[in-house]
């Protein structure tokens, strides 16, 4: 086992960055891909900034 | 045959050459019936009274050996002295080797032999009694320990040239040699014609520094390493099968870290709307916006919004902007849904759902509110002249211009925090599988190197 291991080291530290951020990510309510219709707003408290893939506008 | 069984190396003897004079050392004088001049080549068999014969005269060594006649080395727990240098070639290729007899004390003989700098320490059943109980059935793989060995090559092996002692006729005989591979093992079958049972000798594929260092050698001597031998582990190979072996495991603890976050944030419904539209008369298909209760949010988390619309051979189109009631910073989706039916050429068809799903992610923990702003297209429905619109009747009739509005559909909104995200896992899943693949790939390809090398190779030639 401990020579598996040994062969496989660089796989489980590539293992351990993705399990551990899918980890992070499942408690922190983070999708990796949000619906692509989504547009957020983030003018508020002077912030002007806008991401998302439409141009926002308040209706 | 070899002294064996004894507890040291046996005192050297020397020799006179009976043609030249020149004096030969044996390092193994009771065992050796053949030995080499170093000075004229004479190829010289001792007879059972001890009488030295001249047999034949051998062809010179093209190239000087890396280890020198009569140096000892420990190696693999085994205490060797080289006694002999051979080369050898294949009798219908130009492919030539070089082999170093190795001499021990207590088991006989086993030996180096080197290829375009490859090196494999090789034995008979001396050493791997198991070889024994192996037969020869003409088979293309042979399993011997847990391993399977695939055939790799077929020839018939020539002696060129030689130097020191061995104790059988090495430079007449001509053995036909069928070699199988396991990296890094390798199988020799050799039958030598007019003897009825084929010999079985295992390799192992050796580093030179490890002959280097049990050999007290000057690794800088050694020939370069060329290509890939038929017996070369493959760095590549070792990891892919300890990422192959370990791949489940880690897949199931994903699951496992998955189902243990649903446990730790588990999901739970913050918002469940229904809305009767409103058509706006002011504006083509368009209905009045609205505004549903308010709801929190305690941590942060993704939301999922089912947005369903009971839309029937129409569509509709709602933009739903989730809005933080605290600091404004609100999120914006644009979903349409469109549902069509009908009946064509004796056959029923439909397209579309009356369903569509929204993930938001990260959304910050605080009190929240959805703006709705709803549109439609006209409905199919007609209604009698002069229907009044009511709750069970949303349509009403436009005299003027004897067109049919209604109020539009029911939006039903479903809001869900914390949902299980299947698209995070495979994801992941799939990011875990690329260095794998990549693995697999780089020992493919080296495999197929390997292959080259041989009259069965199990890729396409092609390639």
């Amino acid at each position: 086992m401990m020579e598996t291991i040994k062969d496989a080291r660089i796989y489980l530290l590539f293992v351990l960055l993705i399990i551990g951020y899918y980890a992070y990510s499942a408690i922190n309510g983070i999708a990796f891909w949000e619906s692509s219709t989504v547009t957020r707003n983030t003018e508020y408290n002077n912030n002007s900034r806008t991401r998302g893939v439409h141009a926002f506008y308040h209706k | 045959m070899a002294t064996i069984n004894l507890k040291a190396f046996p005192y050297a003897e020397d020799v006179a050459c009976p043609k030249c004079k020149h004096q030969i050392t044996l390092y193994d004088p009771e065992g050796s019936e053949y030995c080499v001049c170093t000075s004229c080549n004479s190829f010289i068999h001792f007879t059972k009274n001890d009488i030295a014969l001249i047999q034949k005269q051998a062809a010179p060594i093209s190239q000087q050996p890396v280890l020198k006649l009569g140096s000892v080395g420990m190696f693999k727990g085994f205490q060797f002295k080289v006694i002999g240098y051979v080369e050898k070639k294949e009798q219908s290729a130009p492919y030539a080797w070089r082999e170093y007899i190795l001499y021990n004390y207590e088991q006989g003989y086993a030996n180096f032999a080197e290829y375009d700098g490859h090196w494999t320490f090789v034995a008979g059943k001396e050493f791997y009694p198991a070889l024994g109980e192996l037969k020869n059935r003409g088979w293309t793989f042979i399993n011997y320990e847990e391993n399977e060995y695939t055939l790799f090559s077929k020839y018939t092996a020539v002696t060129t040239a030689l130097i020191g002692e061995f104790d059988w006729d090495i430079l007449f005989e001509r053995p036909k040699t069928t070699e199988f591979v396991a990296p890094p093992q390798i199988l020799y079958i050799e039958h030598v014609p007019n003897q009825t049972a084929a010999q079985f000798y295992l390799g192992e594929y050796t580093e030179p520094v490890e002959i280097a260092d049990a050999f007290k050698t000057d690794i800088k001597l050694f020939p370069e390493r060329v290509g890939i031998g038929s017996n070369q582990p493959s760095v590549h190979a070792q990891r892919w099968f300890a990422i192959y072996k370990l791949l489940p495991f880690i897949v199931v603890f994903m699951a496992v870290i998955g189902f243990g976050a649903s446990y730790i944030s588990p999901q739970y419904e913050v918002l469940d709307s229904y809305h009767n539209t409103e058509r706006d008369t002011a504006k083509a298909n368009e209905f009045k916006p609205y505004l549903t209760p308010s709801f929190e949010l305690q941590k942060q988390s993704a939301l999922n919004f089912k947005i369903i619309a009971p839309v029937d051979n129409n569509w509709l189109e709602a933009t739903v902007v989730l809005v933080n009631e605290k600091n404004n910073q609100s999120w914006e989706v644009t979903e349409s849904i469109e549902y069509y039916h009908g009946y064509e050429d004796g056959e029923n068809w439909s397209e579309g759902s009356q369903e569509a799903d929204v993930l938001l992610s990260a959304i910050p923990a605080g009190k929240y509110h959805l703006n709705i702003y709803p549109a439609a297209g006209e409905p199919t429905i007609s209604t009698p002249p002069g229907a009044a619109y009511n709750s069970t009747n949303p349509y009403v009739l436009n005299t003027d211009s004897i067109t049919v509005k209604s109020a539009g559909p029911t939006v039903h909104i479903n809001v869900t925090a914390n949902p299980i995200i299947w698209k995070n896992f495979w994801v992941s899943v799939l990011l875990l599988c690329l260095y794998p693949l990549y693995t697999w790939w780089r020992m493919r390809t080296y495999e197929k190197k390997r292959w080259m090398n041989s009259d069965y190779s199990p890729y396409e030639t092609d390639e």
